[in-house]
Order: C-alpha cells, then structure tokens, then sequence
C-alpha cells in the first residue's frame, strides 16, 4: 500500500520533472529571444577583430544594440550593463562585405557571369528601371545571399546592357519573414548605371538622351536666371518708383487680384525626378560600364564634349598599362574603378597583366566584384582576392575592394562596409585569415541577426535564416 | 658513175659546211664560249672579285681571271657579254618547287613512294621562264604536302631545250609530309598524326628491307633474288644516301619527330624543308645532327609570349644552323621571287651574305650538288646570273640569265618578266 | 589601446609611403609636362632628309611647332630651347601614306568608320612600326588571314585615318573619303545600258533637286537604288573603280568625261597603254608592283599578247603621265607569316617599283605625296614641307632600302612610335647591329 503511494508520488514527481525538463528550455529560449529582442545589447568576443580594412586584426569586443554597432572596446574592457557576451573563440570577424553591381536575386535571375563582364550591347534607355522592383522574394537565391559573407549588395535590373542601363537598389540578405521587397532595401536608388560602346549608334544615343538631359539642365537655368533677371528688375524698377517724390495725389496702392477661386483639381502627383538629371546636377551618383580600349577612347570623346560633366565610378575589364594611364590622367572624374578580381592578357601576347595593382598603385581605389554573379561564386571571392595578392595587390587593399571601397561608392560608407560606431551590425566571422584562401565561414550576421551559422565539428549547415 | 668535178666540189663545200656548222639548239641560241666581264664576280665561296672575267665554254666555268689586264680582250670564239656595273651572281637553287610541272598532289593513298614527279614535269612552262628572270637556275620539283609521302621529286635546271637538257637528277629526293596539310584530309589512315608516322615508318622499313635484301643479292651474300619491285625501287639510293629526303616539317613537336624517326630511327639524309612557326627551337638538335634547313615560305612568327615579331631564318642561324636558307614552295610564293624571300630573311635578322650562301651553295650542298653548282668557280655548271646590282636589293633586276652555258633569259633582247 | 595603436603605424606608414610616392610621380610628371610645353618646337638634326616635295637634304634639319612643319634646310641649327632628336647618318622622309588598307584601327564600322575607330588596335600599332602613318581605311569584310584581298565593293564605306596610336582624338582625317563603285561584272551590253540608265536618272534627280532647294521646297525622294550614283554625281569625293581590262576602263573615263566626276582606278592593269587617255583625263590610278602568287597556271603564256610583267606597270603609267599611288601587296596587316606581302613592307613594294623602271624619287612618291593627292588631302600631308602637319619618320636607312627599319614615327608633331621602347621589332637586330 505503502509502496503504491510512493510509486505515485514518484510517478507524480517524475511526470512533473518531465515537464519541467520540456518546458524550461522553451521559456529560456522565451526569455532569451524577448531578452534579446528587448533592445538589449550583446557583446561578441573576438580574438581577431579586423574593424576595416587597413586596420590589423585585434582581439576585442563588439558592442551591438538594435542592430547597430555602439561600439568596439578592447580586450579587456569592461562589457556594459547588462549585455549578453557571445563568445567568438578562435573566429576572424571581418565587416559584412559588400558588392557594389549585382544581379543576384532579380526576376528571372540566371546564373552567369557578373554584371561587370556584361558586354554594353544596345544602346536603350532604361533609366526608369530600379532593382528594388526587380527583386525577386520567390526565388531560391534571395534566401541565400547571407550565406556567402557578404551581407550588402546592390542590385540593378537584369537587363543592363543599355547606355542607360538602370538605377541600383542596396539591399541585404533575407531573414526570412520579409513580405515586401521593400524590407530588404537600405537605399531605393543608389546610383545609376550607364554603359558606352564603340559605333555610331552609341554616339547617336548619347546625343539622343546624355545630351538632352544636358540641354535640358542648361535651358532650365537659363529660363530661371531670366526670370530672376525679370524678378530683380522689376524689383529695381519699384525701388525707383518708391524713391521718387509722390506727384500730388497718392496713388492708391495697387490691389493685389483677387485669388481666384481654388478650382478642384485633383493634388499634382509629386514629380520623379529623372535619375539622369540628377546624375548631371550631381545629386545622384554614376557608374559607367565601358569595356575595351576603343570604347573607352569613343566614350571619353562623347563626355569631354558634353557642356556638364559629372563624376562616376568606372566599370571595367582587365586593361594593359597605358590604358590605365590614360584613366589615372582622370582621376578628377573617375572616382573609384570597380574590376573582376582576375589577371588579364594584353592581346596578340602571352603578357599577363594585373590591372587592379596598377590602379591601385596610382592612388585610385579599386571595388571588387565576384566572377560569377552566384551564390558560389560570392562564396568564392576569397580564393580570387588571393590571386590578386599574390599578383601584386597588398592584402588590405583586396579587403577594402570588398568592404570600405564598394560601401563608399554606393553611398553607404557611414552603415556598412566596416565597424564603426553607428554602423549597421553586419559582420562575418571566418576560422582564419580569409585572404588566406582556406578560411571556412563560421556565421554571418545581418543588423545584429545571426543570418547563418556553420558548424565545423558537426559539418551541419544551420539554416539560411534563424527563426 | 663517175664523179664529175663539179659533183666533186659540191660533196666538199657541203662535208666543209657541215663540219664548220655551229650547232644550235632549238631557239636558235648557239652553243657559245662566253666571256663576261664584270662588274662585281660574286662567287660565293670565294669573295667577290671586281671587275673580273669568267670564261663559259662546254656548258661550264672554264675560268676565272680575278685581274684581267688593262688591254684584255676576250679570247678567240669567245663572245664578249659585257657585264660592267652589274653583279655576276651563281644562279639559284631551289628546294621547294610545285610548279615545274602539273599536279600537285594525288591523294588516294597516305604513301606514295612509288611516284615520280618526273612523269609530270613540264619543261619550259611559263612559271619556269619567270623563275628564269628571278636569277633562279636550279629548282626541286617535288610533290605536295597533302600526302605523307608524296614521291620522289626531280632535281632540274629551270631552262633548257627539253628535259634531257634541263634534268639533272631523279630521285632528286623524296618528299615526306610529316603533318600539317595532310592532316586536312580528313578520317583515313594517316590523318592524325600519329597514324602518319606510323604509315611513314612502315613504308620506309619496307624501303629498308627490300634495298637490304638488293645489297646482299648484288654483294653475292645470298642465293635469294628479291623480286624487283617499282614502288619500292628508288627506296635504295634513299638508303644508300645516294640522294636526301626532304620533309615537310615545322613547329617544335613536328620536327622532333622528323629527327627522332627520319635521320635517328632511319638513317635518312634529310633536308628540312620549311621550319616554320616554333621549329627552331630545336635548333641545337638539328645543327647537330647535321642536317640543312631551308626556311620558307613563313620567314615570320608572331611570337605571342613577347609581343613581337622572330625572324625564322635568324633564329635558325643563331641556334647553330649557319647554312640555313630560303624556300618559295612556288607558286605559294613565286617562283621567282626566291630573293624576295632571302631579302626578308635579312630584313628579319639575317646577314647578308649568310643569306645568298642559303640558296646557292647551302641549298646545292643539301641535295649532294655542289660539285656542280651554287658558285662560280671553274668546272661549275655555268648558271650564271647578271643583275643590275645587289640581287637582295628589290630595286635591282636580273639583266641576263644562263644554265648550263646558254642564255635563257636576256633583257636586251625580250622584255623584262620580272 | 596601446597594441591598437603600434598596429595601425605599420599600415599608415605603407599608406603615407605609397601616397607620397604617388605625390612625387605626379610631381615628376608635372615637370615633364611643363618641359614639354616650354619646349614646344621639335627639331630632327644632321639627317639626309627626303622631303619628296623637293631634293634630298643633307645633313638636313627638319623644324616643327604646335604639329605643324617650321622649316627643312641643311646644316640647319636647332632652334634655342627646342626638343632635338639627333639623326646623324640617318634618313627622314614624310610618314608613308597607303592609299587603300582594310582591317585596321577599326573596332567596329557600323553606322560610320569614324565613331567605331580603335587607336589601340595592334595591327595599327605595327603598321604604325612601318612606317605607314596615314591610310585610307575600309571595314574589313573577314577576319585576317594572308592579309585581305578581295574586291572593292561598291558602296563601300571609307575613311582617311592618322595612325595615332593610342590617341582617338586626330585619328579621323576626313570621312567617308571615296565613292566605291562596282562595275557590272559581266560586260553585256545592257549592263552598260543600264549603267547609263541610272547615271541618266541621278543627273535629272539632282536637277529637280537643285530646283527643290531654289524654291525652297522639301527635297524629292531619292531610292536607294539612285544613292550611289548621285553620290557619285555630286562630285565631293572622287570615285574608285576597278575596271578588270581596258575596255571597262574606257567606260569609266568616258562616264567620268560625260558627267564630269572624279575618277581614279584600282589596279587598271595594262591601261598604261591608253596613255594620251589618261594623261588628259588625269585620272589618278593605284598600281601594285608584283602580280599574284598562288598562281598555278604552269600552261599559259607567260603575259597576253602586249601585255608586261606586273612589276613593269607602275613605271609604265609614269611614264604615260598618270599619278601613280602604289598599292600595299594585300591590303591588311598579317601575322600569318609571309614576309613582304602585306601593309607592313609598304616600302618594299615601293622598291619592286624600281626594279619595273620607276626612279626613286617617284617611287617614294607613290608611297606619300601621290596617295596623299588621290585622298585629297594633300594640302596637309604626304611631303615635308612649311605649314604641312608634322607626319615624318626616322628611318635606320634610305626608305626605300629593304633593311630599314622605321627608328621613329611622328604624326602631328607627337612621337607615337618609338623602335627602342617597343616590343614588336625588339627580337630583330637592326643592319648595323648583325
């Protein structure tokens, strides 16, 4: 009897810790994610912290709240109040790296080549066209995009081969619970992307919308400074009238008519401004697509004709010495080159050349993109940068061509591209140096969120989004 | 009947005439003794010597006078050509000819060796007179490249009143195409290059054996008569070295090829008779073994891994082959600008004088000729070639051309070819 | 923050060295720009110097300021302050001028030659290296090979391009720079009736035209069919034709005579034997001075009946008073291998012209005052003389000598070719140097 009461009371207790033993976990993982989720700030220790490129790795702390980087203290600071502390033993933290000319998740998005290898091949206009409404939340790859170490990229729309080929959204990864496109987009349009060929029919387009966008520009000024002539005349002319001396009989001050009656008129949609005036005015920024040698003659003869000239970030292929020449001689209007990471050959030769490291030892900055324009192909970006190392590129300046250098030339060089105070959370960590070309990555993060972890010892991959 | 006087007399004038005829050849032009009196002696082997005098009698170089004396005349039965302010240059020979007669290739069977371009020589044809006027006297006529063995080739005189005349030589050599144009034949045996150099080595053991198997029947080694057999027959002066192969050959795999199985594996006489694209990096290897080159008619290469341009010709010379020369494979070049080809052998590097040896005595001493031409010197053919000045120079013309003692081709008397 | 720091000196020290670096390369081009500028007459000195427009020169100097020519005298001294290129016991003759070239500067040609050019195109770099520093250029209409060849279609558009390698800017002399005209291949009478036809329907198109303007009315239509022919009417740029014997070539002098239009004619063959003809109707003619190779004709006579050796012509249609422009033997450059026979031993071919009878002085003619003259643009180039641009070459010997090699190669007065700097001859020695 005895043993009965017992036996059930212990079945009782055991049934009790059984619950307890489900159910604690989940209100830890409860509490956890609404502490984290609270605005609570989470400290990551590191031993190799690389903020930017240039700086060496040092151990220390990152200090995130909401997404954001407050801070990185050093190794022994003190942590703040009350934030969690995730261990990175043994991780190479790097900034979330950034591609500056995408395609990747884009309606119809097929695997190929990068945008940067894409011939200029119909000379259409296509400045309306935004990657933002391009994006494509169906396909596989736009899942996938924090998976590869990069957690920026700007995207254009899939047909790029146009003289004015379209605008650029910057988007990050996915975490998974987006509806809209819109979720993903830091800046809607970023700059717009141009392109020139060699022939007439480039020149003849060029005049048909380049110019015309310029003459437009200059007949608007034109037109307001004659009517701020008119205005500071006639202002002139009533300074004069109320100078002199009244005649007799003053003149009753002129009435101002009458408003008129406010007919209903449907409110003006607000206008949208053309992205290429913007480029001439300098209000938006430029890329300029132009392959081989003789294009690159033909485009700098149609642009040094133009009466406004704007600054651009020049999209090229390998070239051979003299031709970067001539490019460091603009260095005023080029303000940064983006290149594939690869060697190029100058024709009728077996002569090799690395044309990043010819910029690069001129002064002008240098982005680079992936190869392929994949998943893979983004993954893969270290084993390239290698290459450029070891031809001759220091290995800074083949991390600041994935991270500072493209964040720069987008315009969101304050967020991204590096850790600093105020940026965005974006980082990636590796189990060794990445340059090294054997590094493995361990986990991404997208604004404080863990977007994708790989765990060497299980060999697992965890997930394109941490729910 | 008795001889009246009248009778008598007319027998006599007539046996007096006809031994007193001179004897003409077909075109009227006499079988002379000629005196020419330079102008600039070029002899090739021997310097130059101003203002001397060669001596033409029976076909040949009887003599040089280096200094004639203030108040030389020629020599009775002589006839004087005046040749001051000219050169005097040997005729020249060339090793690589399709266009002393018809056909260039037949190409039913991968090896051929028994063909004989001299059943389709054509003697005196039209590419043969231009040749004249190009100062070229001695050509190989030998097979197309489109088999691996073409046949065996004819060495002649580019003038003469018929083939009689104008041979010099058959077999002058054989022709093997060791890759290249036979490859475009397309699916048979032989094609591929490794199936050509097979055909070509079993063919030539075949020669070898049966010219063996003569040997010892005719040294009374053996009881055993081999059978004779026209296909194979001229595969015996090939292995007594009595005349070269000469092989189509270029690029550095090609020639390596050439070497190991031609002249290491067979024991062949070889001339190699292009040597183009990379081929002369295996220059030290040939120079070793021996053996000629005549570049042509490729005397460039684009040498991409430098961004510039390698004479051929040149860099065989610099390699070790110091007798190299120049082909035309006319009409792939005309015939007759064989010195076109040497003047841009120089152009691209090569000396001047290495140049003209190259397509005289070099290429005469390739075929085992030059105990009869490639220079001047008495007891050599009379090829005798009159310019206008230097031959590598293209404003300089030919003014008079001789073979064999008679003139072929004389600008005072017919208009310029060339 | 100390380790911070110690680390960050190392990259910062690179960055400044590399910075500074590039400051003082700049400076140092600067410098050199200023050089340049302060120094902007060019003087070649102690060259025998071959002005084709005059006789040689020796121990001459040649002057030129802003690509324009100053002055050609003997015994001349530089200029003070001037830039002086010494040239003693070398020669110096106006850049070579090919009178019809295909393949080369162009990227590509559709629309206009003129927007499609490429000044980095390595055919033009080594037809540059021979000496060729303007040309009439056509699209090519295959890829490479032996180096072009085939015939001059009608309708074919063309410029006249300075080779200046790697500068886009004073590429484009002028376009387009002839009329291409094709005869009708085969020589029935109602072709030519049809030619006659449409010259006929061109000459009425442009009166109503001419009326249209006057009266200030819209143009009338005109069919494609007509375009060439009233191109050719129109008379602004000469008219090539290919006549294939002396018949097609009294077709063209006559139509020439009949609509009063320029003429000149591409490989006219034996037409130096209608010499009076084509001295009056001073229709310039473009010769080569070899015939074909390739040619396997081993049972025909060795020329037609009157007919001459082709090396023979070009003196022959001197001597008939024709102005004679020496066609390259092909038209393209060629890597293919065949030395002699392309647009880069221009000279050369100039040189068989004097093994055919021609002078020297006429041959070096046919290759730069006589071309220059057929493409109209003889008031600016093909001789060395006052006020013409500055297109002159440096050449290790006589120019028409086999072995010379071009040492220098100016155009505009801007050095664009230098033999010791560039890597296409560099494997092959110079005379001297053998």
């Amino acid at each position: 009897m005895r043993l009965k009461m017992y036996q059930d009371q212990d079945n009782r207790q055991r049934g009790r810790a059984r619950i307890a033993r489900l159910l604690l976990p989940a209100l830890l993982a409860v509490l956890s994610s609404t502490a984290a989720a609270a605005g609570d700030v989470v400290a990551y220790r590191a031993g190799k912290i690389i903020r930017s490129a240039g700086e060496a790795a040092a151990p220390g702390v990152l200090i995130v709240r909401d997404g954001k980087i407050e801070d990185v203290l050093a190794a022994g600071a003190k942590t703040p109040e009350g934030a969690k502390v995730v261990e990175l033993p043994g991780a190479v933290v790097l900034p979330g790296l950034v591609n500056p000319l995408s395609g990747i998740s884009q309606v119809n998005f097929t695997s190929g080549p990068g945008r940067a290898s894409q011939s200029n091949s119909s000379p259409t206009d296509g400045r309306k066209a935004v990657g933002l409404s391009s994006l494509n939340l169906k396909h596989e790859v736009y899942r996938r995009l924090g998976r590869t170490g990069y957690t920026t990229f700007a995207v254009v729309p899939n047909d790029t081969r146009g003289l004015i080929a379209g605008q650029a959204s910057v988007i990050r990864p996915a975490l998974g619970k987006e509806k809209e496109p819109g979720e993903l987009v830091l800046e809607k349009s970023a700059y717009l992307l141009l392109g020139f060929s060699s022939g007439k029919t480039w020149y003849d387009a060029g005049l048909r919308y380049l110019k015309k966008a310029v003459d437009d520009i200059l007949k608007e000024k034109a037109a307001k400074k004659k009517a701020e002539e008119a205005a500071r005349k006639k202002a002139e002319e009533a300074k004069k009238k109320a100078a002199q001396p009244s005649t007799g009989e003053k003149k009753p001050a002129p009435v101002p008519p009458a408003a008129k009656p406010a007919a209903a008129k449907p409110p003006a949609k607000p206008k949208v401004p053309d992205p290429l005036v913007q480029v001439f005015k300098g209000e938006k920024k430029a890329f300029v697509r132009v392959k081989s040698p003789a294009a690159l003659a033909h485009f700098f003869a149609f642009f040094d004709k133009l009466p406004i000239k704007f600054q651009f970030v020049l999209v090229t292929g390998p070239q051979p010495p003299e031709i970067v020449e001539m490019l460091i001689e603009r260095r005023k209007q080029i303000t940064a080159v983006i290149l594939e990471p690869r060697m190029g050959r100058i024709p009728e030769t077996s002569i090799y050349v690395n044309t990043a490291r010819l910029f690069l030892r001129s002064g002008m900055p240098v982005a680079f993109v992936p190869l392929r324009d994949t998943i893979d192909g983004h993954r893969e970006i270290f084993f390239q940068l290698a290459a450029m190392v070891k031809s001759g590129v220091l290995p800074h300046e083949a991390l600041a061509g994935v991270t500072s250098v493209p964040a720069d030339v987008v315009g969101l060089g304050a967020k991204v591209g590096s850790l600093k105070k105020g940026g965005l959370a974006n980082f990636a960590c590796y189990d060794r140096d990445p340059l090294s070309g054997a590094a493995r990555l361990l986990s991404v993060y997208v604004e404080g969120r863990k977007v994708f972890e790989d765990d060497p010892s299980t060999g697992k991959l965890s997930g394109e989004a941490i729910r | 009947m008795q001889m009246n006087r009248s009778w008598k007399v007319s027998i006599l004038l007539l046996a007096v005439s006809f031994l007193a005829r001179p004897l003409y050849c077909e075109d009227g032009a006499a079988v002379q003794r000629w005196a020419i009196r330079g102008g600039k002696i070029v002899t090739v082997t021997k310097g130059a010597i101003e203002g001397g005098v060669l001596l033409v009698s029976g076909g040949r170089i009887e003599k040089i006078i280096a200094a004639p004396a203030s108040d030389w005349k020629p020599p009775e039965g002589y006839q004087l050509i005046d040749a001051s302010g000219r050169w005097i240059v040997p005729g020249f020979v060339e090793l690589h000819s399709h266009i002393a007669g018809g056909d260039l290739n037949d190409m039913v069977y991968s090896v051929n060796p028994g063909f004989r371009t001299l059943d389709n020589v054509m003697p005196r044809n039209a590419l043969l007179k231009r040749a004249q006027a190009g100062g070229v006297t001695t050509a190989l006529f030998i097979p197309g490249s489109g088999t691996n063995m073409g046949g065996f080739g004819t060495l002649l005189k580019t003038a003469g009143k018929d083939l009689s005349e104008m041979l010099i030589r058959f077999p002058g050599a054989l022709k093997i195409a060791q890759g290249g144009n036979p490859e475009r034949r397309g699916g048979d045996l032989g094609y591929s290059r490794i199936g050509m150099n097979w055909l070509i080595r079993n063919a030539l053991k075949e020669g070898q054996l049966y010219t063996e198997a003569w040997d010892a029947w005719e040294a009374d080694k053996t009881k055993k008569k081999p059978v004779k057999n026209p296909r194979l027959e001229m595969f015996r002066g090939l292995f007594h070295k009595e005349y070269p192969v000469v092989v189509h050959t270029q690029g550095y795999h090609l020639i390596l090829s050439t070497l190991r199985i031609l002249h290491d594996e067979m024991g062949l006489w070889v001339v190699i008779d292009h040597g183009t694209f990379d081929g002369f990096e295996l220059a030290p290897e040939v120079a070793k073994r021996g053996i000629q080159v005549m570049n042509g008619p490729r005397e460039f290469r684009w040498d991409n891994r430098r961004g510039g341009f390698r004479g051929l010709a040149y860099e065989w010379y610099r390699g070790g082959i110091k007798t190299v020369g120049v082909n035309t494979d006319a009409p792939v070049v005309p015939a007759e600008e064989l010195i076109h080809q040497a003047s841009m052998a120089v152009r691209l590097g090569l000396k001047e004088d290495v140049a003209l040896a190259g397509i005289t005595i070099h290429a005469a001493r390739a075929l085992g000729m030059e105990k009869r031409i490639g220079s001047l010197e008495a007891g050599k053919d009379a090829d005798i070639v009159i310019w206008t000045g230097d031959p590598l120079d293209p404003r300089q013309s030919v003014v008079l051309t001789m073979v064999n003692g008679k003139i072929a081709y004389d600008t005072s008397k017919e208009p310029q070819r060339f | 923050m100390t380790s911070r720091t110690r680390n960050h000196r190392m990259p910062a020290l690179l960055l400044s060295l590399v910075l500074s670096a590039f400051f003082c390369a700049s400076l140092g081009a600067e410098e050199a720009r200023e050089k340049e500028k302060k120094s902007a007459v060019q003087a070649i000195i102690g060259a025998t110097v071959l002005p084709v427009s005059g006789p040689m020169v020796r121990r001459g100097t040649v002057t030129w300021k802003d690509g324009k020519i100053l002055e050609v005298a003997a015994e001349l001294a530089a200029p003070e302050g001037a830039r002086v290129h010494d040239a003693e016991g070398l020669y110096v003759c106006p850049g070579f001028v090919a009178v019809v070239a295909m393949g080369v500067g162009i990227e590509t040609s559709s629309g206009n030659i003129g927007n499609g050019l490429d000044p980095w195109d390595r055919e033009l770099t080594i037809a540059l290296a021979n000496g060729i520093t303007t040309m009439q250029v056509l699209p090519a209409p295959f890829f490479g090979g032996f180096g072009q060849d085939g015939p001059l279609y009608g309708g074919s558009n063309s410029a006249v391009i300075k080779l200046t390698q790697g500068d886009l800017g004073g590429m484009l002399v002028k376009e387009p720079a002839m009329n291409y005209f094709s005869l009708p291949r085969r020589q029935i009478e109602l072709n030519y009736f049809l030619l006659r036809e449409r010259f006929k329907q061109a000459k009425a198109y442009l009166a109503k035209r001419a009326e249209a303007r006057a009266k200030k009315a819209t143009a009338p239509k005109l069919s494609s069919s007509l375009k060439l022919y009233v191109a050719v009417l129109e008379n602004t740029r000469p008219t090539i034709f290919s006549p294939a014997n002396n018949h097609e070539v009294k077709i063209v002098l006559s139509l020439s005579r009949e609509y009063g239009f320029d003429a000149v004619l591409n490989e006219p063959k034996d037409a130096w034997m209608m010499a009076a003809d084509l001295a009056a109707a001073n229709v310039p003619v473009l010769v080569k001075s070899r015939g074909p190779d390739f040619d396997f004709n081993t049972t025909g006579p060795l020329f037609e009946k009157g007919q001459m050796a082709p090396v023979r012509r070009p003196a022959a249609f001197v001597r008939a008073g024709c102005q004679v422009s020496i066609l390259p033997y092909r038209r393209g450059i060629s890597l293919a291998g065949l030395a002699g026979r392309d647009l880069a031993t221009l000279h050369v071919d100039a040189a068989f012209a004097v093994r055919g009878g021609m002078s020297n002085e006429d041959a070096l003619k046919a290759i730069t005052l006589n071309p220059a003259r057929t493409l109209r643009v003889d008031d600016r180039l093909g001789s060395l003389e006052k006020g013409k641009d500055a297109d002159l070459l440096i050449l290790s010997g006589h120019p028409l000598d086999y072995r010379s090699f071009v040492l220098k190669a100016f155009i505009n007065g801007k050095l664009y070719y230098d033999r010791e700097k560039s890597r296409i001859y560099r494997e092959i020695p110079l005379t001297g140097d053998k």
